[in-house]
């Protein structure tokens, strides 16, 4: 469960699947690199599970979609063979995308051995901002960089961003609290009496506690079983009709 | 009635094109290497006449095609003989844009330049900006997962695409992707994006917008060679400064750009030049900008152009942005070429080409997003001269193979195609090759949609780097 080849000048990683998110950050840290995705430090989430159920990635609006940052993979299918998926350059369009199909299917079309990753230079600064949700809705549009959000009994957001706001919208809302170099801040939020994590759904139920998963868009990969295309596509990795079974 | 007839009912007499002179225009795309003229070519106006054209050609069991605005660099839009060209450029509406969303919904003729004027009163853009973006067009872009300077920063097209409409090829229609945040388990978009066409014809398409920078640099580095300038981005990489574009241009490439109409006051004796672009908030900008400064001396470089009005910014692009079509001035032909190395291999890279170009004897040019490691040698060369054409096949194949050798891939932007359908199996093995070819017959059972393109011929996994036919009746 390691880092399998670091490439800093060419800010890709390959790792093993298995690997935790925060133990991939600690060690990029030290080359000043990061995956460009908001993590929970205390996690021992595997890199599989963030990727694997088409999760949400906090920091979307600044470094893309959590399928955005798989580069590659090698894989393994219901039928034992191995594949390779995509290649270790940031830009490959040669063939189908095989690597964003796979991606997010929530382990029943692969599992995943290894990912090749793309890197971020290390941003050590967090921003960290308290607005009105009215304010956050009108003026959304204007943020340098969408932010991570997480709710305060759904009145206030607290946005946490490697970015600084655009001026124009900081004289709007006025609200900046300050940086830091951790995510400590949004802990002490953790623990506010009446703090509530809004869910990334309007339509869910607040979640009782800080939950880092919460923020995280369930994996809707479940209704996938109805796709009209999901046995086609399951036929086409394994055209003797292994399947893994559903845990 | 027979299908000609009922496309003609559908779409009205002036917009079926069956005559040799309409058809000349649709018989190659930007790749003028692969020519075929196809039957018929039919410009539906709205998204119901493109399913219907879809449903009789396939009831009629004859092969077609969609084709945007015909930009494309791997000859991915061309119809086998006896086949049909739909065109989409009349479904160019743009039908909402939802700023606080940052999304646009589109249909596949709009122009890729279009849709950021459109939401730039909203101080949003679309960010993916092909060479070639005033006039493609998005439903060829989503095809192809077009690239661009900017993409180094933000991404290809796929990172931009939310959900897609699509007809299949029996005519019906499905949604791919979710308009909100794009992910939907099984990535049906993702596979969609970067299929050149041989999946489903895009209806409408569902874009993510991106926040205008409240600042921008932009510095035009020049340097005494190609290889410094590269050891510039390898080192800017290094230092980890975020930049937004980093693109190369070679002094045969400076040259062809500032002997057109679009010079830019590109410096002619440098070897090469590096335009580098830095957006964020101000300070940010300003700090990043210094950080750069240091490297280009560093590197050795001779002279630094800073843009300090957006009027001496879109001049100081517009050279790079045209250097295409400057190129394209210098002989009767010219091959576009599109490799990816890492970019710690990128000086390795332009040594080889360098190499290869002087043992065929061809004139090249190079411009490159550097950044991405993302490469595109320009050979001039005259195809009406066999041994010429040949050589330029057989130098873009040796290229290609030496960017796989150092870890790349034999496209980053322009497409498989039929151009590199015999180099697909150098990069991947005979089990990835076979499962794409299931999911083209999956989704295209009788391979009339854009047959066969993107992926190898017959499923064979031994044809590779072996020289191919221009013959694209089959």
């Amino acid at each position: 469960m390691n880092i399998i080849d670091l490439s800093c000048a060419d800010q890709t990683v390959v790792v093993d699947a298995e690997m935790s998110v925060a133990d991939l950050q600690q060690e990029l840290e030290e080359h000043a690199l990061m995956l460009g995705v908001l993590h929970d430090p205390a996690s021992s989430m595997p890199l599989s599970d963030l990727f694997m159920h088409g999760r949400h990635n906090m920091w979307q609006g600044s470094y893309g979609y959590l399928r955005d940052q798989v580069l590659a993979g090698n894989w393994r299918l219901a039928n034992g063979k191995s594949i390779d998926t995509g290649a270790k350059v940031v830009k490959s369009v040669a063939g189908y995308d095989l690597t964003r199909l796979l991606i997010g299917s929530g382990l029943r079309l692969a599992k995943c051995n290894t990912l090749t990753l793309r890197l971020r230079p290390l941003r050590r600064e967090l921003y960290y901002y308290r607005i009105t949700l009215t304010d956050y809705l009108t003026y959304s549009h204007y943020e340098l960089q969408p932010m991570s959000a997480i709710a305060d009994g759904h009145q206030h957001i607290i946005l946490a961003s490697h970015f600084k706001l655009r001026r124009d919208y900081l004289e709007v809302v006025d609200c900046e609290l300050g940086s830091r170099t951790s995510l400590d801040l949004l802990r002490k939020f953790k623990d506010a009496p009446g703090l509530t994590a809004m869910s990334s759904r309007p339509d869910s139920p607040p979640h009782p506690d800080f939950d880092w998963n919460s923020w995280q868009y369930p994996s809707s990969a479940i209704n996938d079983f109805a796709l009209p295309h999901f046995e086609q596509l399951c036929l086409a990795l394994c055209p003797n009709g292994e399947r893994f079974s559903i845990e | 009635m027979n299908w000609l007839s009922q496309l003609s009912k559908i779409v009205g007499e002036e917009h079926l094109l069956t005559s040799a002179a309409d058809l000349l225009a649709y018989e190659s795309d930007a790749l003028s290497l692969f020519r075929c003229e196809p039957a018929a070519v039919v410009l539906p106006n709205n998204q119901q006449q493109v399913v219907d054209c879809v449903k009789i050609l396939s009831a009629a069991s004859v092969c077609f095609t969609a084709r945007g605005a015909g930009t494309g660099l791997s000859a991915g839009a061309l119809v086998p003989k006896g086949g049909v060209i739909i065109g989409l450029n009349r479904l160019n509406k743009i039908i909402e844009v939802d700023s606080a969303s940052r999304l646009v919904v589109v249909e596949p003729g709009v122009v890729n330049a279009r849709i950021s004027q459109h939401v730039e009163e909203y101080g949003l853009r679309y960010a993916p900006d092909p060479a070639s973006q005033s006039v493609c067009t998005i439903g060829g872009n989503v095809a192809e997962n077009a690239g661009g300077p900017m993409c180094f920063r933000h991404g290809s097209t796929t990172n931009h695409v939310r959900q897609v409409k699509v007809v299949l090829a029996n005519g019906s229609v499905e949604t791919w992707g979710h308009p909100a945040h794009g992910n939907g388990g099984i990535d049906l978009r993702g596979l969609f994006c970067g299929s050149e066409g041989s999946l489903a014809i895009a209806l409408e398409i569902h874009l993510n917008l991106t926040p205008l920078p409240e600042a921008v640099s932009t510095s035009l580095v020049a340097f005494e060679s190609v290889e410094n300038a590269c050891d510039c981005v390898s080192t800017i990489i290094k230092e980890g400064i975020e930049t937004a574009a980093l693109e190369v241009m070679d002094q045969q490439a400076i040259h062809a750009v500032e002997d057109s109409l679009y010079r830019s006051g590109m410096p002619r004796d440098a070897g090469a030049i590096l335009l580098v672009e830095i957006e964020g908030d101000s300070d940010y900008v300003k700090a990043q900008q210094t950080l750069a400064e240091d490297c280009f001396s560093r590197t050795g470089a001779l002279s630094i152009k800073m843009a300090n009005t957006s009027a001496q910014r879109a001049l100081l692009w517009k050279g790079r942005k045209n250097a295409g079509g400057a190129l394209g001035q210098l002989a009767p032909d010219s091959y576009v070429m599109d490799g990816v190395v890492p970019p710690s291999k990128l000086s390795e890279i332009m040594r080889f080409v360098d190499e290869v170009a002087e043992r065929y004897e061809l004139p090249c040019a190079n411009l490159f997003h550097a950044g991405d490691g993302n490469i595109h040698p320009h050979f001039a060369y005259d195809g009406s001269d066999e041994s010429q054409s040949k050589n330029v096949e057989d130098a873009g194949c040796e290229i290609l193979q030496r960017c796989l050798d150092l870890g790349g891939s034999i496209t980053g932007e322009h497409g498989v195609g039929l151009e590199k359908q015999h180099l697909l199996a150098a990069q991947y093995g005979a089990e990835e090759i076979d499962i794409m070819l299931r999911i083209s017959s999956g989704f295209n059972p009788q391979q009339l949609l854009n047959p066969n393109r993107g992926l190898p011929l017959g499923g064979g996994c031994a044809e590779a780097f072996h020289r191919h036919s221009r013959d694209v009746s089959r």
